[in-house]
């Protein structure tokens, strides 16, 4: 088997030949190929995109004076980033891959949440869409079907009386497809499968690469993965706390409780493994993580610790 | 499991009361500043209790050394590139790029861009840098530089691939 970093080099040689003016269809096509050939290319492939995101949230005026110091410097028309963002959706779509990025987000998504946000929308067919945070959704509402995709991140859709329309609704995410009948439902993407929670009525399940359906009764949950159904084996199931900016949970360890956490908030909250056992129950803001972690410390034998703005650590009390 | 956790804290404590006041006046000859020392001092403690193979350290001294110095890097690193922004950003008062969040956004971004293209030439650096923040083609960048297409390709290539590995 080849190294990862064979994987590396294939991939950074496909994007230089990708950005490059001559690019061909012909080329773009080969890429997908290959792309699509095995999970090391996807992967050093998602590498590189989510490197490289990393400059485009950088202003770039800055960024040249900053990170080039040192370089001699130039004198330049500014320009927007926009060739490389252009890049991403015109290859990246079609493949199925998707595009994580926040920065990203507000170009490319109908409706998106930054991290620690949360909002709601009713779409024009009277359906109500909540996002949790870091998520994001794209729309397509017309008179032959009613797509509603999550790219990632989490929602919750409660269906309405069909205004004005009336084609089939669907939900979609990279693992399959979720049609409901009449149903109040949550749905949150994981790197690896899609969990769907049903709190009323009807939904039918079908994983994108098998032709199985999976009914689901309500307050059942199951995790979507693109091959199969099965039905979510953790004694944790997600409650709809987040939508009045509540994490409940019962009995979760607080490594878990703390990787939930995270979730909500930027930069680095982590949990040392001497107090990853400790068990967590109640309901939690989202809103005020520090209230959050406050109170933890008063509960349970744990301080925080902020190293930086940007790490915090729960460690043992001392 | 139990044993070995509470010894390790146990460690952790031993390092700290034998190690912590000539770490601080290191880091105090070092920076000239009692303040950063303190803060910096805590740093390299909280990094030396994270490690998990903490008890194959045979020489406590040289490796607490070796992380305070890399401690220390970091944040002359962080404070040059402070620097440059506030440099930067003094001409534009009205910039967003004024509220505290957006600067501490910025900021870590920065730092972290900063960590994954050093060690590159400066024409490597350049030509990466013009293609991801402003944008130019690939026969942009040359002409800007000077240099065939062929070439800028070829920095391009060799300055993701630098930074994919500094990311593992």
């Amino acid at each position: 088997m080849a190294d990862k970093s064979d994987h590396m080099a294939d991939a950074v040689a496909w994007y230089v030949k990708l950005t490059s003016e001559d690019v061909s269809s012909a080329d773009k096509q080969a890429w997908a190929i290959w792309v699509n050939q095995s999970k090391q290319n996807a992967i050093a492939w998602e590498e590189i995109k989510s490197t490289l995101s990393k400059f485009q949230s950088i202003p770039s005026d800055i960024g040249m004076s900053v990170l080039g110091r040192g370089t001699n410097k130039v004198d330049l028309n500014r320009r927007a980033t926009l060739k490389h963002i252009a890049l991403f959706a015109a290859i990246a779509c079609p493949t199925g891959l998707l595009l994580k990025d926040n920065f990203l987000s507000s170009f490319y998504y109908d409706y998106s949440t930054k991290v620690g946000e949360r909002t709601q929308v009713m779409l024009s067919d009277g359906t109500t869409l909540a996002l949790n945070t870091n998520s994001a959704v794209t729309v397509n509402l017309t008179s032959t079907k009613r797509v509603i995709k999550l790219h990632q991140g989490e929602m919750m859709i409660t269906t309405g009386h069909a205004i004005g329309l009336d084609s089939p609704l669907s939900i979609e995410t990279a693992d399959g497809n979720v049609v409901p009948m009449g149903t109040r439902f949550n749905v949150r993407k994981f790197s690896e499968f899609t969990r769907v929670s049903l709190y009323e009525g009807k939904l039918k399940v079908t994983p994108k690469h098998n032709d199985i359906q999976h009914y689901m009764k309500a307050n059942e949950e199951v995790d979507m993965y693109t091959l199969d159904v099965v039905p979510n084996i953790t004694d944790q199931k997600i409650s709809d706390a987040w939508l009045t900016g509540y994490l409940e949970v019962n009995n979760l360890s607080l490594k878990l409780f703390i990787e939930e956490l995270a979730r909500y908030r930027p930069g680095l909250l982590v949990c040392h493994p001497d107090v990853h056992n400790i068990k967590i129950s109640g309901a939690y803001s989202i809103d005020d993580i520090d209230a959050s972690l406050n109170l933890l410390s008063q509960t349970f034998p744990i301080r925080v610790q902020r190293a930086t703005r940007f790490l915090t650590m729960v460690l043992p009390a001392t | 499991m139990g044993i070995t956790n509470s010894s390790a804290n146990e460690l952790v404590s031993q390092l700290y009361v034998h190690h912590h006041s000539w770490i601080f006046n290191f880091l105090r000859r070092k920076l000239g500043c009692t303040h950063e020392a303190a803060d910096l001092t805590q740093d390299t403690f909280i990094k030396v209790m994270l490690k998990d193979n903490l008890k194959e350290v045979v020489e406590p001294r040289a490796y607490i050394t070796h992380i305070a110095h890399g401690v220390m890097v970091n944040h002359v690193r962080r404070k040059e590139i402070e620097k440059a922004y506030l440099e930067c950003i003094k001409h534009q008062p009205e910039s967003e790029y004024y509220s505290p969040e957006a600067k501490a956004i910025v900021l870590e971004t920065l730092f972290q861009v900063d960590e994954m293209l050093d060690g590159l030439s400066a024409k490597v650096k350049k030509a990466f840098l013009l293609s991801q923040l402003e944008g130019l083609s690939h026969s942009e960048i040359a002409h800007e530089m000077k240099v065939t297409v062929s070439s800028v390709r070829k920095y391009i290539a060799k300055a993701l691939l630098h930074t994919l590995k500094k990311r593992d």
